[in-house]
């Protein structure tokens, strides 16, 4: 047992990179040679996810693509199902997206707190810019417009890297 | 080793928040598609309760404590209760089907993903384990979710107040519609509606507070900006920053397991800050 726990901390001082990461540019969200998440970048990691999943999904519905190929990098599980349906369902209708929503979101908790693996994030997502109209020409589907909606996701570390794993987004005037 | 005490304490509760009676209108926005309007509703938008007595203010009658498998540090709960085995079997020997009955004991362990693991039937003398449905009741007003009242004004800010010109105010209709949520354990589920029943404005100017009807009316282009709204608003009588502060009353029922019941009220409030000028290029006309 205590030689696999040595192999163990060795391997893992092997892989650890030691220079600091380079910020910004890189795409936080899906480190690619990293087997376990960097505890100290887990919170802003988590909340690329959560940033990127709804643009891709903002991006996708725009065309309307259920297989839009971003949607597997930000999300997975239930919420990659999720959106996967949603867009799906608006294209059957005839209907597809546009605008982008505001986004604030906050890490409202991160667990196993030393290293965490799994970070809850919690958003008043604003909706007001973003509309579903006719795929095609035609009258207007409808002019409801959106709203504040309280939105809640689940972040978690994946081989691939951060994806969010599940999310609710409540009705309109919830936050 | 029947840890009866422990039925009380055992919630293995999902509860399950949604909008209740009144439907909320269709946002046709982008979230719309993947929202928890959905039907069936999203998984995320399930709750899961924590451990019995979270909710706060839950008296356990029989001094619970730490013997019956509470609620992990994580949140996660490990939670058990009794159902009737499933099939009627026949009491054993020597017993009637009036000594007591046959049960299963129906656990989820962690955060439930793995399913319920149920126990082999067991016989159990005296009248069915049962679950108090007010305690249930508890868990299921906890988890309501109740949205802050969301105030609708004209003139709409950042568009200015006028003094002596009525403000009109009304919530939109999403934070006046009812709620509710469900707690359940296997045979009884419980079921808390709030449903919004006052809405008080204090318009932050120190004028009385305005009780108004329902959630106001909406303002309407068209309408001559003398008329005041004829359910809820205020007229400011001087120019300044006000914060109008609107407080929403919510009445809580609860029905399930053949009871009913009220909790005390609940209430939610919101503010919006306001400026009121003078209105300015109206009395031009007395300089002559």
């Amino acid at each position: 047992v205590s030689a696999g726990i040595v192999l163990a901390l060795l391997s893992t001082g092997c892989t650890r990179n030691p220079d600091p990461q380079p910020t910004g540019s890189a795409a936080p969200a899906s480190p690619t040679s990293v087997a376990s998440p960097d505890p100290g970048t887990a919170g802003p990691d988590a909340l690329a996810a959560y940033r990127g999943m709804w643009q891709a999904y903002n991006a996708a519905l725009s065309i309307p693509d259920p297989n839009h190929p971003d949607l597997v990098r930000y999300a997975d599980g239930e919420a990659l199902k999720l959106l996967t349906t949603g867009i799906q369902e608006t294209k059957d209708e005839g209907l597809k997206g546009t605008g982008d929503a505001k986004l604030n979101p906050e890490v409202s908790s991160a667990a196993p707190v030393d290293a965490p693996t799994t970070v809850e994030i919690s958003d008043c997502l604003d909706s007001t810019a973003t509309k579903l109209v006719r795929a095609s020409p035609g009258p207007p589907y409808s002019d409801s417009p959106g709203g504040l909606r309280r939105t809640t996701a689940t972040v978690s570390w994946q081989p691939s890297g951060w994806k969010v794993t599940r999310f609710a987004v409540q009705e309109v005037g919830t936050c | 080793m029947l840890r009866w005490r422990s039925l009380v304490a055992l919630a293995l509760a999902i509860a399950v928040v949604s909008l209740g009676s009144v439907s909320a209108p269709a946002y046709a926005d982008n979230f719309k598609p993947v929202g928890c309007n959905r039907k069936p509703k999203p998984p995320g938008c399930t709750v899961t309760v924590g451990k019995p007595g979270s909710g706060g203010g839950q008296n356990d009658g029989n001094g619970g404590d730490s013997d019956n498998g509470s609620g992990s540090d994580d949140g996660t709960w490990n939670g058990c209760a009794y159902e009737p085995a499933p099939g009627n079997p026949a009491p054993p020997a020597g017993k009637t089907p009036a000594d007591g009955g046959w049960f299963v004991e129906v656990c989820l362990i962690g955060d439930g993903k793995g399913g319920p693991q149920t126990s082999a039937p067991m016989w159990i003398d005296g009248p069915a384990p049962t679950v108090d449905p007010a305690e249930i009741a508890q868990q299921a007003v906890a988890q309501l979710t109740l949205p802050r009242p969301g105030i609708k004004v004209n003139p709409d800010p950042p568009a200015r107040q006028f003094v002596y010109f009525p403000t009109w105010v009304w919530l939109d209709g999403s934070s006046w519609a009812s709620q509710s949520a469900t707690a359940s354990v296997p045979g009884l589920s419980v079921t808390a509606v709030a449903k919004p029943t006052k809405l008080v404005l204090s318009p932050g100017d120190g004028g009385k507070t305005v009780r108004c009807t329902g959630r106001g009316t909406a303002w309407t282009r068209g309408l001559d900006p003398d008329k005041k709204s004829p359910t809820c608003g205020h007229t400011y009588t001087r120019p300044g920053s006000f914060t109008l502060t609107a407080t929403v009353t919510w009445q809580i029922s609860w029905a399930g397991g053949g009871q009913t019941g009220t909790v005390p009220d609940l209430t939610t409030t919101a503010s919006r800050s306001l400026t009121v000028t003078e209105s300015q290029g109206l009395n031009t006309t007395t300089r002559g």
